[in-house]
């Protein structure tokens, strides 16, 4: 055995046990001469002084570092980086500027360079320099002086070269060359443009100025310093902060440590365009116009033309331009410096300009006037923008453990909006006014353009990319958004760490999309190794993780951790949400859903009614989650065999929710919900109406031939082959079995409800193969989908049994039908019109076995238990009481026979939707 | 060697970076008041800045001992900073004038070497023993007593005492 080489540690503590000839031996044995010398210097060092490190306190070395103030003093002829030194420019709050020069390849270089006064240290610190850089070194336009190069020399100094522009102010310029109101504008036009481009590089001055707007002795303008004020501007607490800005031209925002975006840019072209102008420098906060300031007397070439000459051309257009440039509100300001340089151009063309102070309709109602057909696609698409960006939002909230994170992250956020909104004015511009643009298109076009854009960061990206997937995702373009999403992740992975929140949460937005697209087990794949990383963050997109994982749970038969999930979600909403809150509410809502997605409908109406009712009590007003509840209330009831609530219920969901979206596909769902009822209750006129509506509004989102349409066109297929009205019938289905041939449709319930309803079409014409096929198709999607043990799957079996009994299969209809009924049971169902139909299946098939008299048995109950939910004719009840008129005959009950027969024909309704029960009913009626 | 978990700590990490942001900022402002008469003490600015994280509910340490690793680690940078930066402004005099406005020069600079040598044969300790330089950093740089110290690294007093024994021993020796 080879021995063990004692540690240093081991070393010294089995020695400082030792008396000393113990010692020495010890030592002699264990090491050579070098270490044994260590040992001994450290045995003999005092052991027993308390807090005695060489040297002070690290407190006392704090108080003697801080203290003592540095002031670095430039020298010139010293080199920084490749450059020399040539002499001094200026000097910043933090910076110094030389103008340097060097040498490449013989030919001499010169810079403005801009020594940072701070040093960088922290690995964090310089690769955030080295981020900024990167960005600012891709920004190439004509109007901007460009970044050279930039480093940090071997002390930690940090540096950048920059274009080195001779030129004179803006301002001055104007005043020296007597421009007069045109021309300067055509020189602030190509300030605003080549502002513009750095902001579609998602890139803010924030620090624009007179003098750091030259123009060059060609009358061709320069923007100096872009991006560099956040470069410096990064805080260091341990000195006095200066401000990066210049406070006269600053905005409100930057002043009060606000957000920074595009909008702050806006904002000080704001006041170089007054000053421009005026020559005087006016504030969001001095009230007055521009015509308003100008004095009757300036000094030659400040004003374009004379006093009152421009008090009239700037009267109008022009101070608006100005005054909403100056909106203290950046959400009230030019976006970008692109919509204020558009502003710019029509007034130089004589076209009306966008600002207009007294209303922010204006706008919107312009808008409507250009894009008549598009403008609920469009306003959809934006308000779809602003949800999905509210989930990143929400995301820089719980990234608030780093401040300057999530300053980051919001602007980011923001950046990712304003980016959007250019990106769609731009697609509208492209697409002729005639025709609609759909969500498709505006999204093509946008994933065009970000992916065209090079300069874009790529975190923007990736959250760009997010963000479309999640747009694309709510109209139902999930393969789109499963696309998008698994690039913006190819991006995330390279940037963030794996528990890094920034990156798994866009994983459960995917994971979203694949459940969207009917992947269950996919989506389970992805979400289950990320459940520590949930459990880690309380926070809402974990919670989001956690629904989406019972999501998939339950489809795939785990109903137990589902269940178990959807708790501890609650739970965590319980522990990070305030209580009585929407959020709250709909959060302790989700078991309550879950139940029902797990087909439990009496605990799932036990644990929602609770909630309505507190939601109810605290005086909330409803929104689209409380109608979700409401919802889930509703179908539960209804599954129960309570239609009367059910119906009650719905109907006040519909309300609500027509008064909060009268569009959203959200609505449609609960019209379906409520026309299903109402087919069950044979108001067949009130559920066409219903129907027709969710039709109307899912073409309006979704547009045709798309997936999001096949709930409506299932349902409306449904109705008409209900109402006997086969062709119709047919329509529907011919314009959904396409969609369902595609990869998402083949994952739909949808299509699986349309195959049945086209097998119950076809075992009415007798054309039995079909009937057949059709009825197995659906059967093999909705168990994949749910499992075996799931009432949608029962409703099949129903169909099946049917087919088997046309047949002649009778004992195979028998236990099909038997399969059903028990499923129905097992979910306390058998109340319901699925358990019902099944039922009679059931009697049928005992019929045919000839075995009437258990058929009247059972059929007997069911006849008591449905009167007393329904008064109104039924055509269930016509159903239930034909077969029970067919038992009665077949045991050669005829006058039980005739008189039920007769009790059915009694109830009036439509002869079209009886089938063949008619022809049997009528025959026995007969005596 | 050891089986229980010692906080790996990242400079790049977030939570790091916020701890170490905030210290800066406590730091300063002790220091404003310690202009004042009022030494500043390391263990008030470490309790009042675990005060102030933990009141912050968003804040995800794991157990209280990991904030004190962090503030600890926070403390040693924050110390490695300033000497740094007076230690370069120095060695790179080449093209920067240095005006130093403490009343002794050379025992600030003399300072600055000091942390950055503890700074160094901290590395070192850590090289040899990991859990042992934990045991400095808690102690020496955020302040805590031998008890906390064992505590927030899930270890007994004793061997808390021993790794300190021998650190201390260490550092005393790389040093000298």
């Amino acid at each position: 055995m080879e021995s063990h080489r004692p540690t240093l540690r081991e070393l010294f503590e089995v020695a400082s046990e030792l008396p000393r000839d113990a010692r020495t031996r010890y030592l002699d044995a264990n090491c050579d001469a070098q270490l044994r010398g260590r040992i001994e210097s450290m045995l003999a060092s005092d052991p027993g002084s308390e807090g005695a490190l060489p040297g002070m306190a690290a407190t006392t070395f704090v108080d003697v570092l801080a203290d003592s103030e540095l002031t670095p003093m430039p020298l010139t002829g010293t080199h920084v980086g490749p450059f020399e030194l040539l002499g001094v420019l200026g000097e910043g709050g933090s910076s110094t500027v030389f103008h340097a020069a060097r040498e490449i390849d013989g030919v001499r270089q010169d810079v403005a360079l801009k020594l940072l006064r701070r040093g960088l240290y922290s690995v964090e610190a310089k690769r955030q320099f080295r981020r900024e850089r990167i960005a600012l070194s891709r920004l190439q336009h004509p109007g901007i002086a460009r970044l050279i190069e930039g480093g940090v020399t071997e002390n930690g100094f940090a540096y950048i070269a920059l274009e080195l522009v001779r030129g004179t102010s803006i301002t001055e310029y104007a005043r020296t060359h007597r421009l007069d109101a045109q021309s300067r504008l055509r020189i602030f036009l190509d300030v605003c443009r080549a502002v513009a481009a750095a902001h579609r590089a998602l890139i803010v001055h924030r620090d624009l100025k007179p003098s750091n707007v030259l123009v060059t002795a060609d009358g061709e303008i320069k923007l100096l310093d872009f991006g560099i004020a956040k470069l410096l501007g990064e805080d260091d607490e341990t000195h006095t902060r200066l401000p990066a800005f210049t406070p006269a031209y600053a905005s409100p925002e930057q002043r009060t440590d606000g957000l920074i975006t595009t909008a702050t840019d806006a904002y000080a072209l704001g006041i170089l365009l007054g000053e421009l102008m005026t020559g005087e420098r006016l504030g969001e906060a001095s009230g007055r116009t521009p015509s308003d300031c100008i004095g009757d007397e300036a000094d030659a070439g400040v004003l374009p033309a004379s006093p009152s000459a421009t008090r009239r051309l700037l009267k109008g257009d022009l101070d608006n331009i100005v005054l909403k440039a100056l909106q203290a509100d950046p959400a009230l300001r030019y976006a970008s410096a692109g919509y204020m340089a558009d502003d710019i151009e029509r007034l130089l063309d004589g076209r009306p300009v966008s600002a207009h102070p007294p209303s922010r309709w204006y706008r919107t109602r312009k808008f409507i006037g250009r894009h008549k057909g598009g403008v609920v696609t469009t306003a959809a698409f934006l308000l779809a923008i602003v949800a999905a960006l509210g989930i990143a939002l929400w995301q820089a909230n719980i990234a608030r453990r780093q401040v300057r994170r999530a300053d980051e992250q919001a602007a980011r956020a923001v950046a990712v909006r304003d980016f959007l909104i250019s990106l769609l004015d731009a697609a509208q511009a492209k697409i002729p006014v005639a025709e609609k643009p759909t969500v498709d298109m505006l999204v093509a076009s946008a994933r065009e353009r970000v992916n065209a854009d090079t300069a874009l960061p790529p975190s923007i990206r990736a959250d760009v990319m997010a963000t479309l997937g999640m747009v694309s995702m709510t109209y139902g373009d999930i393969a789109a958004s499963r696309e998008l999403l698994e690039k913006s992740i190819a991006i995330k992975r390279d940037l963030y760490a794996e528990d890094d929140p920034e990156r798994w949460s866009a994983i459960v937005q995917l994971a979203n999309a694949i459940e969207r697209l009917g992947r269950f087990d996919e989506a389970e794949h992805l979400l289950r190794p990320l459940l520590p990383y949930f459990r880690a963050h309380d926070s809402k997109i974990a919670i989001e993780g956690l629904e989406m994982l019972t999501a998939a749970d339950v489809r795939i038969g785990k109903i137990d951790t589902a269940l178990e999930l959807a708790r501890e979600a609650a739970a965590m909403g319980a522990r990070i949400m305030r209580p009585d809150t929407r959020e709250a509410l709909t959060i302790a809502a989700f078991p309550g859903k879950t139940l029902s997605l797990a087909g439990s409908a009496p605990a799932s109406i036990a644990a929602l009614e609770p909630i309505i009712k507190r939601w109810r009590e605290i005086g909330l007003s409803p929104d689209t989650s409380f109608c979700e509840m409401l919802n889930n209330v509703a179908t539960n009831k209804v599954r129960l065999g309570d239609y009367r609530s059910g119906d009650s219920l719905l109907g006040e969901t519909i309300e609500i929710e027509r008064g909060i979206s009268p569009l959203s596909p959200i609505l449609a769902t609960h019209l379906r919900n409520l026309a299903r009822v109402r087919m069950t209750l044979g108001l067949y006129a009130e559920a066409e109406a219903s129907l027709h509506e969710a039709l109307d509004i899912d073409r309006g989102a979704f547009g045709t031939g798309s997936i999001g349409m096949l709930a409506s066109l299932s349902a409306n297929a449904f109705l008409q082959k209900l109402e006997g009205r086969i062709p119709a019938a047919e329509v529907y289905s011919r314009e959904a079995l396409p969609i369902c041939a595609t990869a998402e449709g083949v994952k739909s319930d949808m299509c699986a409800r349309i195959k049945n309803t086209l097998a119950t079409i076809r075992l009415q014409q007798n054309r039995l193969d079909e009937a057949t096929s059709l009825a197995k198709e659906a059967l093999e999607q909705r168990t994949h989908l749910f499992g075996e043990r799931h009432p949608n799957v029962a409703e099949i079996q129903t169909t099946l049994a049917d087919i088997a009994l046309k047949r002649g299969k009778a004992s195979e209809a028998l236990q099909l039908s038997d399969q059903a009924n028990a499923i129905f049971a097992n979910g306390h169902l058998q109340r319901g019109r699925e358990a019902v139909l099944a039922n009679v299946a059931h009697a049928n098939a005992l019929i045919a076995l000839h075995r009437p008299s258990e058929a009247l048995n059972e059929m007997a109950p069911l006849i008591a238990q449905w009167q007393a939910v329904e008064t109104r004719p039924t055509p269930l009840m016509f159903h239930l009481l034909a077969t029970s008129a067919l038992a009665s005959a077949a045991i050669g009950d005829g006058a039980s026979a005739r008189a039920r027969a007769q009790q059915a024909l009694a109830l009036g309704l439509p002869q079209d939707a009886l089938q063949d029960d008619l022809r049997d009913v009528r025959r026995l009626a007969t005596p | 060697m050891s089986e229980l978990q010692v906080p790996c700590i990242s400079n790049t990490d977030a939570l790091f970076a916020d701890v170490y942001d905030r210290l800066k900022m406590m730091a300063k402002r002790h220091l404003a008041a310690a202009a004042r008469g009022a030494p500043m003490d390391a263990t008030v600015v470490v309790h009042e800045l675990y005060l102030r994280m933990s009141a912050n509910r968003e804040l995800a340490f794991a157990y209280p001992g990991q904030f004190f690793a962090y503030a600890a680690r926070a403390m040693r940078h924050l110390l490695l900073d300033l000497a740094q930066s007076h230690g370069s402004l120095r060695a790179g005099g080449q093209w920067l004038q240095i005006t130093l406005t403490a009343r002794n020069e050379s025992f600030v600079l003399e300072s600055a070497e000091r942390v950055i040598a503890l700074d160094r044969a901290l590395d070192r300790l850590a090289a040899v023993d990991e859990r042992a330089a934990r045991v400095i950093e808690l102690r020496y740089f955020a302040g805590l007593t031998s008890e906390q110290a064992a505590e927030a690294l899930t270890i007994s007093k004793r061997t808390a005492d021993r790794d300190w024994a021998f650190a201390l021993a260490f550092l005393k020796t790389d040093l000298a």
